[in-house]
């Protein structure tokens, strides 16, 4: 987000009057337009995520009232996107020249790939140990199944845990979702 | 979620809305953090779907088509692929190893025994200590004595019977045999002619009869034994009888020993709830020992019924993780 310190703080406090509980809702608000523009398959969600912020901020510091200041940010986001879809347009064929190199370069690229998977594993591995012990054997418990048995175990899965078959889904959609940012960054790293 | 919701979105994540639709489904969803959540766990089911190859041919297309459009969805996609790989090789791995294990454990076990003992001074020193070690032990049974265990064993539970002692002793002593240095007064007619003071002008109180140290010896009062109820996570039944317990007439209670294959957290709460599900017992800062945790529960808080007794640890956040939990019948 690109506000100076004081846009910034009358956007938080359009959110929530408590510093802590604003930041919270940033984040969690965040990512929620992220995987708007990701679901309209955008390439660059984190920069259209900060031009929506910005124009909302900059609504705010101007001394409109928000309301809702989340329904406000979608349809920004709206707009965003559409301006997104024209730009990619305009550039389309500038797109479609450098595919063929892109292409070229996939061909030469296998090895990369395969590289690329063995620091997948091995990040995931890392990342997998550090998990406490019960969710690492949740995850592991929850994806060890087959096609024909997968609602049964899971739902047997669910019971032992004492909870619902949804409240499981979840858990560990959250745990996985944590895993892939762990391996993610651990890729970058090495 | 209702599974006309869960279509709902499925059609969202593959592109199958009309514009208009789309984009009242993206305004719901940034507002509500809950269809947001769900709307998270059925794009990873789909993911999962499309990886195992459990798709159908028509949504395997719809899907590479209208899904995996952008970088961020296919690292995704790979991301789930690897995952799912790691899984079943851990798996298969995690078996061969626990099964190598034990071997490998067995032999070096009792190899290093056997190596041990081959030293002269340590097999001398060691058969002494141990001679000493057995003697000790007869010793101590002889002349302490131990309160024999009764196991019971009901479905797949053992229940330990303890009995506890406690020794009240209750001096059974009639009036007639009255220590001479007590502090009552005698009774009337215990009174025993006294010599006449009346010279003195007083009159002595009289002394009572010197009688002897009774000899009745003490009673040993039992108070009521409390069962010890082994618990294990998941097992309801058990060649088809389940957990129960049965509480004798004057226990005060019965602790549960809930064993646990590890313990992996520091501290444990448990919850009792009985057939309605309602919270009947609660209990904080508990500690593993011997991958077990120990609960005495009150016998009034044991009427006939079904429980769950659910086991949950505390994580490094502060919260609350389940466990394990037990379900057993009180009778």
């Amino acid at each position: 987000m690109y506000l100076p310190v004081t846009g910034l703080n009358e956007f938080l406090r359009t959110l929530d009057a408590d510093r802590d509980a604003a930041s919270e809702k940033y984040l969690r608000l965040r990512e929620r337009l992220e995987r708007f523009f990701e679901w309209r398959n955008c390439e660059n969600i984190e920069e259209l995520t900060d031009i929506v912020f910005d124009r909302t901020a900059k609504k705010i510091a101007d001394g409109e009232k928000l309301v809702n200041v989340e329904a406000y940010c979608v349809s920004v986001a709206k707009f965003v996107l559409l301006e997104n879809r024209r730009e990619a347009f305009r550039t389309k064929d500038l797109d479609e020249n450098s595919s063929n190199m892109i292409e070229s370069r996939n061909e030469n690229g296998s090895e990369k790939n395969s590289d690329l998977n063995d620091t997948r594993y091995r990040c995931l591995d890392s990342c997998l140990s550090e998990f406490p012990g019960n969710d690492r054997k949740l995850i592991i418990n929850y994806f060890d199944t087959d096609e024909k048995t997968m609602i049964s175990t899971r739902k047997r899965l669910a019971q032992a845990c004492g909870i619902t078959l949804n409240s499981l889904r979840i858990r560990v959609c959250r745990l996985k979702s944590k895993l892939e940012t762990c391996t993610k960054k651990c890729c970058e790293s090495l | 979620m209702k599974p006309e919701y869960e279509d709902l979105v499925r059609r969202f994540l593959l592109g199958e809305m009309a514009e208009q639709e789309r984009f009242e489904f993206e305004e719901l969803f940034v507002a509500d953090a809950d269809l947001f959540e769900q709307i998270n766990v059925i794009e990873g089911e789909l993911i999962e779907k499309y990886v195992r190859g459990w798709m159908q041919p028509d949504e395997r297309a719809v899907f590479e088509k209208n899904f995996l459009t952008t970088n961020k969805r296919r690292e995704r996609v790979e991301f789930s692929r690897a995952l799912i790989i790691r899984v079943e090789t851990k798996v298969k791995s995690d078996a061969l190893a626990d099964g190598a294990t034990n071997a490998s454990k067995k032999e070096s076990f009792f190899g290093g025994i056997h190596n041990w003992f081959r030293l002269p001074q340590i097999a001398m020193v060691g058969a002494m200590g141990i001679l000493i070690a057995l003697f000790g032990t007869w010793l101590f049974f002889q002349n302490v004595g131990l309160n024999r265990q009764e196991v019971v064993i009901q479905g797949n539970t053992e229940v330990l019977e303890t009995p506890q002692t406690t020794i009240s002793p209750e001096l059974n002593i009639s009036p007639e045999n009255s220590p001479v240095n007590s502090n009552e007064k005698p009774e009337a007619n215990e009174r025993s002619p006294t010599p006449d003071n009346s010279a003195n002008g007083s009159k002595d109180a009289p002394v009572p009869e010197k009688t002897s140290v009774p000899t009745e010896t003490p009673e040993i009062r039992r108070s009521p034994p409390n069962p010890v109820f082994a618990l294990f996570p998941g097992t309801v039944r058990s060649n088809g009888k389940n957990n129960v317990l049965i509480l004798r007439k004057n226990s005060t209670g019965a602790i549960f020993q809930l064993r646990l294959d590890a313990t992996e957290y520091k501290i444990y709460a448990a919850q009792i709830l009985n057939a309605d599900g309602r919270v009947i017992a609660q209990f904080n800062n508990l500690k593993a020992s011997k991958n077990s945790v120990r609960v005495f529960v009150s016998a009034d808080k044991l009427s006939k019924g079904d429980y769950l007794m659910k086991l949950s640890g505390k994580n490094g956040a502060d919260e609350n993780d389940s466990v394990a939990d037990f379900q057993f019948r009180v009778q």
